[in-house]
């Protein structure tokens, strides 16, 4: 008679643990993941945090420098910048946050049925993103922002459309590679329709390399929104966004230098930690992909 | 090869096609009449009925079109309604002033973004790499903007090494105009520089590591020679395509250079036409800024074939 042994197995190392660990592992990856949540708690709890009405004005204390009343001092009209600020991180990770969204949902769609369907309908969608793709992403924006509107939805629509080609790429080419496989063959030998075979079987292989490229366009949304607001084309007055207060701080640099300074840093470190955790998501969820997107 | 060529030559033309069609349509969508800009509030019915005759504006969309495109292949780029004058008149002088600071940028990025990217590279993992690469993936993150105004305040305001706005053409004041061009070359040079700095880095980090590398070290090469002759040429391939790629975020730059050092560049033009609802102006420049675009991959594309002989074998 076989006598099993009491001793327990060797533990097998858990592999989320191990991905969360290795994730962690890198310091810029901890700083930027701070900072990110950081932005978000000030989006969140903006009117907890702020020490005034953003739109509150004040004009006897117009232009006033850093002290421990005003922190990054005020702008023209008397209004605290850092309160201005920290209400900016809402309009920069909305904008952010649903133009991605919007991008993938589109670039998906289009992806999706150009890879699937194929021929003259492949051709003619991918060149429309082709001829998207040939205008640089500030200009496009500038000119359907001009089209659409300065409200936020229509910011966020406007970026949503610019950011749709490179979905509609990266999806369009997963599902070339899907679709050749045997389980998809399989699916539609078996009776499936077009529709449920890429419902079911092809559009969930799609996921994972668009996550990584919306991580990693999240920063490139958040700089367009600011220069559009630089540019006076982005979210209107009196809603606070960093680009906006960079324009506002640029008439006054030799005056007031710390709203322009101070917002200049709040979009760069915003980014910066964006891009940083955007490199790790990727590494973290297909290393192939390394250099590629 | 020349099948090849002829038929991305092709595919770029059936773009710019889709291009001139999207650009011409949505910004019919515009709001605002251009002709009432134009005139302004206290224009009468008339006043606006004959000028949108005499711009042709009355005309059906189709046909305004087609004459866009017929004129654009004869080199007639219509009348600016703005300006008053024929875009083929205010385009050049405004080129110029766009290329003056483009092109030295250009050159930047990529000198000081591959040399950086190199020396990164071999020196992986110590002091100078860790500065050169958090230096780099700041420098991504930093619009054009962003650094211009920083530079704005160090070098014009506090400093006061050089005036803060204008442009100066080089014939008229060579001195003045050099030191007008100095923080634009830099504020739309910076972000190109990272990005160039980190492909390049990690291009020649995957190359250094392949057994022909240690080969060419072995036969006693000296490390310049393996360095330019044997890793840099096989890790030129992202590298050119990168510089295809930021001719597009050069040209999107330059919007936002022109605003911040008031300059009187295309990219200036650019918004003062949205403004203006200038249709032909705007049309024609994203025309042609889509155009540099797609010359700039297509070439990129044909250089594939120069710099890897295996990618031309391919194409054949």
């Amino acid at each position: 008679m076989t006598v099993l042994s009491d001793a327990k197995p060797a533990a097998t190392p858990n592999l989320t643990k191990l991905r969360v660990k290795g994730f962690f592992s890198r310091v810029p990856v901890i700083i930027g993941s701070v900072i990110i949540l950081t932005v978000v708690v000030f989006a969140v709890a903006a009117p907890l945090i702020a020490p005034y009405d953003p739109a509150k004005q004040d004009v006897v204390a117009r232009l006033q420098p850093m002290s421990a009343e005003h922190w990054f001092g005020t702008d023209g009209l008397g209004r605290d910048v850092l309160s201005r600020l920290i209400f900016g991180s809402r309009t920069s990770l909305l904008v952010g946050l649903f133009s991605t969204l919007v991008a993938g949902c589109f670039g998906m769609a289009i992806g999706l049925i150009a890879g699937f369907v194929g021929k003259w309908v492949d051709s003619i969608m991918m060149r429309v993103m082709d001829a998207l793709m040939s205008i640089p992403i500030i200009i496009l924006a500038l000119f359907l922002g001009a089209v659409l509107g300065r409200g936020l939805g229509n910011i966020i629509l406007c970026l949503g459309i610019v950011m749709t080609p490179s979905y509609a790429r990266v999806t369009r080419g997963q599902v070339l590679s899907v679709k050749q496989l045997d389980y998809v063959t399989a699916a539609r030998v078996s009776g499936g329709t077009g529709l449920k075979t890429v419902v079911h079987h092809i559009f969930p292989n799609c996921l994972a390399p668009n996550m990584v490229l919306a991580t990693m366009n999240l920063g490139v949304a958040i700089l367009v929104e600011a220069a559009l607001s630089f540019l006076g084309m982005g979210i209107a007055e009196p809603t606070p966004s960093w680009g906006g207060m960079v324009s506002q701080g640029k008439d006054v640099l030799t005056t007031a230098p710390t709203m322009a300074v101070a917002a200049s840093l709040f979009i760069v470190i915003t980014v910066w930690a964006f891009n940083v955790v955007g490199d790790a998501v990727r590494d973290l969820l297909d290393p192939r992909l390394r250099g590629a997107l | 090869m020349a099948g090849y060529v002829l038929r991305r030559l092709g595919q770029s033309v059936v773009v710019l096609l889709l291009v001139t069609l999207m650009v011409f349509f949505t910004m019919h969508a515009l709001p605002g009449d251009p002709v009432t800009i134009f005139l302004g509030t206290t224009a009468t019915p008339e006043q606006i009925a004959h000028y949108t005759e005499v711009f042709g504006l009355d005309q059906p969309l189709i046909v305004q079109y087609v004459k866009w495109l017929a004129g654009l292949a004869h080199g007639e780029l219509g009348q600016s309604i703005a300006l008053s004058k024929p875009v083929g008149e205010v385009l050049p002088g405004r080129i110029v002033v766009t290329l003056s600071f483009t092109l030295p940028a250009l050159v930047l990025s990529v000198l000081v973004g591959t040399t950086l990217g190199i020396w990164s590279a071999m020196r992986r993992g110590r002091l100078a790499d860790s500065v050169i690469s958090a230096v780099a993936s700041f420098g991504v993150a930093a619009p054009a903007f962003v650094i211009g105004i920083l530079l704005i305040l160090l070098l014009g305001v506090q400093l006061k090494w050089l005036s803060i706005s204008g442009y100066t053409p080089i014939t008229e004041d060579p001195v003045a105009g050099i030191k007008k061009l100095v923080m634009p070359v830099i504020a739309l040079s910076f972000g190109q520089v990272g990005m160039f700095t980190r492909q390049t880095r990690s291009a020649m980090l995957e190359v250094i590591g392949q057994d022909y590398i240690r080969t060419a070290r072995s036969k006693g090469l000296k490390e310049k020679t393996v360095i330019v002759a044997h890793a840099l040429r096989n890790a030129l391939i992202p590298i050119v395509t990168l510089m295809g790629m930021s001719i597009g975020g050069l040209i999107g730059g330059t919007v936002l250079i022109e605003q911040l050092f008031t300059m009187p560049g295309v990219g200036s033009l650019l918004m003062m036409s949205i403004m203006n609802r200038d249709y032909m102006v705007l049309q024609n420049i994203v025309f042609f800024i889509a155009a540099a675009v797609l010359a700039a991959n297509f070439l990129v594309d044909i250089l594939y074939g120069y710099i890897d002989p295996r990618i031309r074998l391919v194409r054949k």
